[in-house]
């Protein structure tokens, strides 16, 4: 097991320098002057800007000041040392270390992703086994086809729609549109702020949580199904055990890697965030950094958000082949 | 044909009746027992035939014009370029399929729809070319509507007369059903929201199946160095395809068309260069399956080629994981889309794509409400036909079910 494990977190390695290495030369192939664009986007800041024409020169300067100056592949080995001692280092538009702009806006989508996983996890399951043991009657048929509408419903278009029809005069007025918190909310105290800021989250979370929601119960239907027709659980039932425990304590146990997979799933998001679903509320998580990031050509951004999702992925990969093999004692990696 | 084919046969009962029926003839009969199914591959035609004759839908010239006696076709004669090649390429299908079913059994090796597509693929680039050089730019801006209403002059139009990028301020903001001929209103600057749903079909269809094409076709190459030729090959794409799965693809797909422009070739390129890593995958394991079984090892010991082990012997009898996640991957292509738009990197205005649609529709969300729900719910429809017929078919390709 300890082989495995190392040789998995070796191969991440590879991995990591696979992603970056594309993502660089994503963005440095592309056309475009990230100097030129820091020059518009802090119209009249900085004193070197303030002169008016943009001369090659104040570019060429800009460029030196960035580190934008040599060839690419030397650019790419700075970058590497640097994450190397954790470092993702200052942002072309923040003028502020990576980390602390990352720090600042994580709380949110934090908050979103953690609610979104309770949720999921205990609505999906017991919906799933709900449906599997009232296999083919209304209630199966009716929440299985509406899973299955919510699978294929786009975020952008649940997300807007929550808008017109749950915070809208014109129909119902139930909660708020946009943002964490109401105004001058700081002035609360805690409990207040913190119930002021679950209603903020609560379209945000439904939103998020949907698809994931529709997806697991699916999976644990069809799972739970399959064990529901094997012949341990039909012995367990013949043995006299009830119908509750044969279901829950010998088949749901049989039926456990979709609700794995899908952890690995969510793991990514969980600090990625969501940009659509940012966008849409108005809510400066992370997947609002990324996404403003690109829209600013700030690469040192770009590179950190890309490597701590890939990272991410990479870390909840390996989590559900260890809990595969830690919860089905048929799977082993030796 | 293969091993699946002889469970499914294997009782007594069906046996007779099922021993003459080739592979794909069962599964074709599953499928067509499935009516969810069905009815999704029913959708999907539709939203073809709508994709491939919007231009007969929804247009602002009538089919034919008789002014005092003078005939003249502005629908016909204003047709771009790019329609004509939509219908070149709908023709060729169309001749391929039929030429498929009359050409006799046993021409080009037994396999007359695989043999015949080369065929019909050059028919199609010979057309497309011919097409493109000859026709020219349309300018015909001629207000047929009012020139309709005069005395004595006839003329039949499409069912919705406005084309999807005219703009009438005077009748901004219509909610669905207030105008005649407007039937789904119009948006923020007059445009018929009809008229720019039904020319949106062409987009997403084009995003969602050439990038799933392009997916498959690099899943099922690589799918298939890795699983046929094994050991080193197999390692650097495994790792590779470990590379691409854990990119976080839609942010990559957004940098990469912020920072090189947003062409819709450009699209298409990436969302199928970043979605081919589950066909590869899939090809690889049935590949690992297939290499050692009786008739892969006698392909091999009679000294065939690869490329004829692969193609003829492997690939047949291990493209099906293959086909149905294609069916998904072209809705996730066109979900991919939309959420490209939405956030404003879909095609550039005033094409209309659903994603722009809804783009748009964000700007003034809660007075003009239909200009989200009615683009949100074509994508939705498009998602689930295809998302059903993917069901459809593993459902129909899956032995065990069968059984059940």
């Amino acid at each position: 097991m300890r082989n495995y494990l190392l040789r998995r977190l070796l191969l991440m390695i590879p991995t990591l320098l696979g992603i970056t290495v594309i993502t660089f030369v994503i963005m440095r192939v592309a056309p475009g002057e990230p100097a030129a664009i820091a020059r518009t986007s802090m119209e009249g800041g900085g004193p070197v800007m303030q002169a008016g024409g943009q001369t090659d020169e104040l570019i060429r300067a800009k460029k030196a000041l960035l580190g934008l100056d040599k060839p690419i592949p030397v650019q790419y080995l700075i970058w590497v040392r640097r994450v190397m001692t954790l470092d993702f280092g200052e942002s072309f538009f923040y003028h502020q270390p990576v980390w602390m702009v990352i720090a600042e806006h994580i709380w949110p989508t934090l908050q979103i992703n953690i609610l979104t996983i309770v949720l999921v996890y205990l609505t999906a399951i017991p919906l799933g086994v709900g449906q599997a043991v009232r296999r083919g009657k209304l209630f199966d048929r009716a929440t299985t086809v509406a899973t299955f509408a919510l699978y294929a419903s786009p975020t952008y278009w649940i997300g807007p729609m929550l808008l017109i029809f749950l915070c809208n005069p014109q129909y119902c007025n139930w909660f708020p549109s946009n943002g964490l918190n109401r105004q001058f909310a700081e002035e609360l105290a805690f409990f207040p702020w913190l119930g002021d800021r679950l209603y903020h989250l609560v379209l945000p979370v439904l939103c998020q949580s949907y698809g994931a929601l529709a997806y697991l119960s699916k999976q644990s239907r069809s799972g739970l199904l399959e064990n529901l027709r094997a012949d341990y659980v039909r012995t367990a039932r013949a043995k006299g055990v009830s119908q509750w425990s044969a279901v829950f304590r010998h088949a749901l146990r049989n039926s456990v890697i979709p609700i794995i997979t899908i952890m690995a799933m969510i793991l990514p998001s969980l600090i990625g965030g969501s940009i659509i679903i940012e966008m849409i509320f108005s809510i400066q998580g992370m997947g609002w950094l990324g996404f403003n990031a690109i829209l600013q050509r700030d690469y040192p951004m770009i590179m950190a958000t890309a490597t701590i999702a890939a990272f991410l992925t990479l870390i909840g990969l390996l989590l559900q082949d260890l809990l595969y093999a830690w919860l089905d004692p048929r799977i082993s990696y030796e | 044909m293969s091993d699946v084919a002889v469970t499914a046969t294997d009782r007594p009962g069906e046996a007779t009746r099922r021993a003459h029926e080739t592979y794909w003839a069962i599964v074709r009969h599953q499928f067509a027992k499935n009516r969810a199914a069905v009815a999704g591959l029913w959708l999907v035609c539709l939203f073809f035939l709508a994709a491939i004759f919007a231009p007969f839908l929804a247009n602002s010239k009538p089919f034919f014009l008789c002014d005092h006696g003078r005939w003249s076709f502005p629908l016909f004669a204003d047709l771009t370029s790019s329609d004509l090649v939509i219908f070149a390429a709908a023709g060729c299908v169309l001749l391929w399929w039929v030429a498929g079913r009359v050409v006799p059994r046993g021409w080009f090796g037994g396999h007359p729809w695989f043999g015949m597509f080369f065929l019909f693929a050059g028919l199609f680039v010979i057309l497309s070319v011919a097409i493109e050089l000859t026709v020219g730019e349309r300018n015909d801006r001629t207000d047929y509507r009012s020139l309709a209403g005069r005395p004595g002059v006839r003329a039949v139009f499409p069912p919705i007369r406005y084309s999807p990028v005219e703009t009438d301020l005077a009748i901004r903001r219509t909610p669905p059903l207030r105008l005649p001929g407007h039937y789904l209103g119009t948006d923020d600057l007059g445009r018929d929201v009809a008229s720019r749903l039904l020319w949106a079909t062409r987009v997403s269809l084009a995003v969602g199946f050439i990038a799933e094409g392009l997916a498959v076709v690099i899943g099922v190459a690589l799918g298939a160095i890795a699983g046929y030729f094994g050991r080193r090959a197999d390692f650097i794409i495994m790792r590779f395809v470990e590379v691409m799965i854990c990119f976080p693809a839609f942010f990559l797909i957004l940098t990469v068309l912020a920072f090189f422009g947003r062409h819709l070739w450009l699209i298409m390129l990436v969302i199928g260069l970043t979605g081919w890593t589950d066909n590869a995958r899939f090809i690889r394991a049935e590949f690992l399956r297939l290499r050692n079984q009786e008739y892969g090892m006698a392909a091999r010991a009679l000294g065939l080629g690869w490329v004829r082990i692969v193609f003829r012997h492997l690939l047949p009898n291990g493209i099906a994981p293959v086909l149905v996640n294609a069916s998904f991957g072209v809705a996730a292509a066109i979900l991919i889309e939309g959420g490209l738009s939405f956030l404003g990197f879909g095609v550039a205005p005033p094409r209309a794509t659903w994603g722009t649609m809804l783009n748009e529709g964000r700007e003034n969300i809660l007075d003009l409400p239909w200009l989200i729900i009615l683009p949100g719910l074509a994508i939705f429809l498009a998602v689930s036909a295809y998302n059903l017929v993917g069901e459809g078919l593993r459902d129909a390709l899956d032995p065990k079910l069968r059984e059940a």
